[in-house]
């Protein structure tokens, strides 16, 4: 997926990868915390507006 | 274990000789069928033909300059319920086997029974040049085999073709070589398996001497093709970037699905956007069209395109017929091509590349993509 949106130049950052198994419930929060923040500091997704797409 | 030989030219005619190639696999060798290009009478189309009567051959036209279908979709749905009782051989591109040895590795193909010639292509014009250059009065088979033997490209040739990493036949059973021989004396042939000597069996070849100016030609054509496509994607990439470019290239688009359709990769008996996740409600679409103020209609253009291009981009192998299928010329094939090039370079998978490599995605190690992870 990051690599499709790197080559059509979309915000890869957008995207995040990383795996997590079932039982790493601590990480999944830190990360689902972490992504928001990240996401947030981007400001909004100039894409979420366009009707023609 | 591989043998090489060669085959004569006779009279300098290519065609003629190949078409007096296979006729002799029908009738004296092992062969109950055939699966090969053949020009319809009206003579403004050459299509995928499974044959069994060997007088038909004499309208077989290899190479065939024009590509109506992936034959490997042909050969998978041929394949899919059960395999082939007989023994066929299939005269296949390279475009054509790659994606065929992906279908397999999909289960979606069965290669029992059937023994894959490979031939080089030469490249293809697409179906309306092709018939136009036939209305004309020209001969786009032969139009094609001499630029090919100048060693020029041709400019009428598909986009797709231009670009092409692999022309080369690689991974058949038996390998016709029209590059690195002289095509107006022979023609090489290189029985790879052990499939292929019994497809050959009870013909008689001449033994091929010199076996490095295939490994010497091979590298120059892929090296020159990579170039070209280097160079293309550099000119043109830019095209493609950032969400007003790649809305401007789908913006023509009408949801007509023709390029899923003619893509060999996209196998999906129901296909998600065909499936009941887009059959809403009415107000699920006005709830849109008031978040963003107005929505257009068929929803999910965009979307559609980014998740066939998530679903296929490990198997895209550039045949571009997606581009041809298009009613109003959206050249998908560069778009997907561009996204597919750079999926298979992070995952380092070439498809098409070795029926032995596993599936990028179907298959786990316990280490892998440490660069890619946030």
């Amino acid at each position: 997926m990051k690599a499709i949106f790197r080559s059509l130049g979309l915000e890869e950052n957008r995207v995040f990868l990383r795996w997590i198994s079932a039982s790493e419930g601590r990480r999944f929060a830190d990360s689902a915390k972490e992504i928001t923040e990240e996401v947030k500091k981007l400001g909004p997704n100039p894409i979420s507006k366009a009707w023609w797409i | 274990m591989a043998r090489k030989v060669v085959l004569e030219v006779k009279e300098g005619d290519l065609t003629k000789t190949l078409r007096g190639f296979f006729a002799e696999l029908l009738t004296k060798g092992n062969l109950d069928a055939l699966l090969i290009p053949l020009e319809l009478p009206s003579k403004v189309n050459v299509v995928p033909t499974l044959v069994t009567e060997v007088e038909k051959l004499e309208c077989a036209v290899l190479p065939a300059p024009v590509m109506t279908v992936n034959a490997a979709r042909i050969i998978s749905d041929m394949t899919k319920l059960t395999p082939s009782s007989k023994k066929v051989g299939v005269v296949l591109r390279n475009c054509e086997i790659r994606a065929l040895l992906e279908l397999v590795k999909l289960r979606q193909a069965s290669l029992e029974n059937m023994i894959i010639f490979g031939i080089d292509c030469v490249g293809t014009y697409s179906v309306s040049e092709y018939s136009k250059k036939v209305e004309k009065g020209e001969s786009p088979g032969e139009a094609i085999i001499n630029h090919f033997k100048k060693g020029e490209e041709d400019p009428d040739l598909r986009q797709s073709c231009k670009i092409c990493s692999y022309p080369l036949a690689q991974n058949a059973d038996v390998v016709i070589e029209l590059v690195s021989h002289d095509s107006e004396k022979e023609v090489g042939i290189n029985v790879a398996t052990e499939k292929g000597e019994e497809g050959l069996k009870g013909i008689e070849l001449k033994e091929d001497t010199d076996t490095e100016k295939r490994v010497k030609a091979v590298e120059e054509i892929l090296s020159r093709q990579a170039k070209k496509r280097e160079e293309y994607f550099e000119e043109n990439s830019s095209r493609f970037q950032g969400i007003d470019n790649l809305m401007s290239i789908f913006s023509p688009c009408i949801r007509c699905y023709n390029c899923r359709t003619v893509c060999p990769a996209c196998y999906c008996k129901e296909c998600f956007f065909d499936s009941p996740t887009f059959e809403m409600e009415a107000d699920s679409y006005l709830g849109w069209a008031e978040s963003k103020g107005a929505v257009r209609m068929p929803s999910n253009t965009l979307f559609f395109h980014l998740t066939r291009m998530a679903h296929m981009a490990t198997c895209c192998i550039g045949c571009g017929l997606c581009s041809e299928a298009c009613p109003n010329d959206i050249p998908v094939a560069e778009a997907f091509q561009l996204a597919a090039l750079e999926v298979q370079k992070d995952l380092d998978y070439v498809p098409g590349r070795s029926p032995d490599e596993e599936l990028p995605l179907s298959s786990f190690r316990e280490e892998e993509l440490k660069e890619a992870e946030d």
